[in-house]
């Protein structure tokens, strides 16, 4: 199943997966008796060091390497003989960030500060080390409690220009991430050959268009299954070797398949934004009786967009895909194209209305959400904007404006 | 036939009994910690007066904190909603609501049918609420229903720069330490408020007729302070403005009762 036919990863899928977290119920409560198999498994996997898959990577003496945003290519680490599982760190069950607010002050997004937090708390000491981009200030900021306060053992910055024009830029970016290799190479010796890298990506390829399955049975017209299971099972995803996952979505996707439709929702809603991995947003809505069947989060739908070209230099094409996928509001020039990508996603799951969710001081997302809000609306599409912190402990607030917004638009 | 609504805010719950004639009875009360509890008091107070009781209501809407929880109540529909149903019953003419609530502040922009067209709400943040009137009265010893008359006599307002409520009860300290006068506090308290409420009218937009809602609206100094810096006048609905968001849940318990009758009917035939 591992790329090199080695124990760790076939040890990892006998593994006997016995996660103590509890699958929430499905919010729509009409999709039948509960999943039992590879859906109840991945949407109810235990997070971080929790994880048995990751207990068992780790037992088996491979690393962990942690990441916060999706400009950072994964399989250069899933490529390396020394064993490295790539981990895209959330902060789902953070609870506060007392800790973390010494260092980093309110005005820093509290996403960036719950993980912080959850470093201090000793969440991530399953964790090798940690490549941190400069994607967005907030989370540049952090950079330095992570070596001094947490003390990662191997921590790396990959540097991401703030345009795709020109040349020069993407040979910027891909000596960034050549540099990232080296830096890996130089703390553990290790270093992928092309074949394995195109074996890493030949992986991560097929996981993206897995996902886009995935997608498919929620955009359909009739999705079989809540936002919230999706969300939950994209969060495996992350926490995961992605063979063992492939496997294991395969199964779910077939599962979910032949399960009765979740028909007679209140309205089709699509939610827009940056990295959520917490549903209680997703919860939220769907306790009204709307269903949440697709996304443009930099966690979800943009994140297995695109694929990585298997031709030619597998370096310059992971390079390439992950500095051209479909643009962070970072990024600037991309308006046109995040907008058109925001409206084929609309379209594609013939939405009756877009959310979008920005994180207070995400000064990226509050203009990007406003200005593809304006233009949406301008086609014809409904759109409501939201703030609310990472730790939402103000459900009734959402909720209130997510109920106007549906009798808004006669639902 | 009687129709009721509830509407349960931050700092007072609200109760409406409508009948064939229109409103028939109406109360409000200072709300209790628990939302449930201050709907079933409010409910009991309203059913009290008007010598009714819990089996004579046909249909019950609830609305504001807490709405999903109240038991006899057979439907909730958000206060957004709910104050633009009952601003257009009592003026046909209204096309945007001013709520200003004592935790909320929202925007509501209601089309010729009273349908919901465009709402905005405050961020989380007092500023521009009755919270905000609230930390300045208990700051100048005040009841906030004193602010109001008081504000109408000042003569040069003071100038509040700070968004945040609780900077501007330090601000006023500051006032009162400088000598300046009670009215003049009141006074640029009130044009601070409305220039809160101005951005949020600002971003959904304002079309005419224009009202004011919710506990806040009886202050008259907000109210003119809102007509000039809003730069419409804000029309009178004829009816206590605390009580439209219970009014609009009241409306809505008549429509969805006759909408169950007329399915009922087609269903049978």
């Amino acid at each position: 199943m591992n790329i090199d036919g080695t124990p760790v990863a076939e040890d990892a899928g006998n593994a006997v997966c016995t996660s103590g977290a509890t699958v929430g119920s499905t919010q729509s409560g009409d999709c039948g008796k509960a999943p039992t198999g590879a859906v109840e498994e991945l949407a109810g996997l235990a997070l971080r060091g929790d994880n048995p898959y990751i207990e068992d990577w780790k037992s088996m003496g491979g690393k962990v390497i942690g990441y916060t945003c999706s400009y950072m290519p994964e399989e250069l680490l899933h490529a390396q003989p020394c064993k490295i599982l790539p981990v895209r760190m959330g902060a789902v069950g953070c609870s506060g960030t007392e800790d973390a607010d010494i260092y980093l002050h309110k005005y820093i997004c509290s996403f960036t500060r719950c993980l912080l937090q959850l470093g201090i708390e000793g969440e991530f000491e399953f964790l090798d080390g940690m490549v941190i981009t400069d994607a967005c200030d907030q989370m540049r900021r952090t950079y330095e409690y992570w070596r001094d306060e947490v003390g990662m053992d191997f921590l790396t910055m990959l540097s991401v220009p703030h345009s795709i024009e020109g040349e020069h830029r993407f040979a910027w970016y891909l000596e960034e991430v050549r540099r990232m290799g080296e830096s890996i190479a130089e703390k553990y010796g290790s270093y992928p050959s092309s074949q394995r890298l195109r074996e890493s990506i030949a992986v991560y390829n097929r996981y993206r268009k897995l996902m886009l399955e995935l997608y498919t049975l929620r955009s359909c017209a009739h999705p079989k299954l809540s936002g919230s299971e999706a969300m939950r099972i994209a969060r495996a995803g992350f926490n995961m070797p992605k063979e063992l996952f492939n496997e294991k979505l395969e199964q779910a996707i077939s599962e979910l398949s032949s399960r009765p439709a979740l028909d007679d929702c209140r309205a089709r809603i699509m939610i827009g934004g940056s990295y959520l991995d917490d549903t209680f947003l997703i919860d939220i809505i769907e306790s009204t009786g709307a269903l949440v069947v697709s996304d443009t989060l930099c966690s979800g739908r943009k994140y297995v967009d695109s694929m990585v070209d298997e031709e030619g230099d597998p370096m310059e094409a992971l390079a390439d895909r992950y500095f051209k996928h479909i643009a962070c509001p970072r990024m600037m020039g991309q308006f046109a194209s995040r907008l058109d990508f925001t409206r084929r996603i609309a379209e594609e799951a013939s939405v009756d209305g877009i959310i979008f969710h920005r994180l207070p001081f995400c000064d990226n997302h509050a203009v990007e959400n406003t200005m593809e809000g304006r233009e949406l609306e301008k086609l014809g599409f409904a759109t409501l904007n939201l703030e609310s912190e990472y730790v939402a402990t103000d459900e009734g607030r959402i909720k209130t404006r997510v109920q106007a917004f549906l009798e808004k638009i006669g639902k | 036939m009687i129709f009721a609504g509830v509407d349960v805010g931050s700092m007072t719950a609200e109760a409406v009994l409508l009948d064939d004639d229109g409103i028939r009875a109406s109360s409000v009360i200072v709300v209790t910690p628990n939302p449930v509890l201050s709907a079933a008091t409010v409910m009991d107070t309203v059913l009290r007066e008007s010598g009714l009781d819990y089996e004579d209501i046909d249909y019950c809407v609830s609305t504001g904190y807490g709405r999903e929880r109240i038991e006899f109540a057979q439907h909730d529909i958000s206060e957004i909603s709910c104050h633009g149903k009952g601003a257009f019953w009592a003026n046909p003419g209204i096309r945007t609501i001013i709520d200003v609530g004592g935790q909320d502040c929202k925007v509501i922009r209601i089309d010729s049918e009273g349908d919901l067209k465009d709402f905005v709400m405050n961020d989380k943040c007092a500023a521009g609420t009755g919270r905000f009137l609230e930390g300045v009265a208990k700051t100048l010893g005040l009841h906030v229903s004193d602010l109001g008359a008081l504000a109408l006599k000042g003569v040069d307002p003071v100038a509040i720069t700070s968004i945040c409520t609780v900077f501007t009860q330090f601000d006023v300290m500051t006032f009162l330490a400088d000598g300046r006068s009670r009215e003049d506090i009141c006074f640029g308290v009130a044009e601070a408020l409305a220039v809160r409420v101005n951005r949020l009218v600002k971003r959904v937009g304002v079309e005419s007729e224009v009202c004011i809602t919710g506990g806040v609206a009886k202050n008259q100094a907000v109210v003119k302070a809102c007509e000039k810096i809003v730069g419409h006048e804000m029309c009178s609905l004829g009816i206590d403005p605390q009580i439209v968001g219970a009014l609009g849940a009241a409306l809505f318990a008549r429509e969805r009762r006759a909408r169950a009758v007329n399915e009922t009917a087609t269903a049978a035939s």
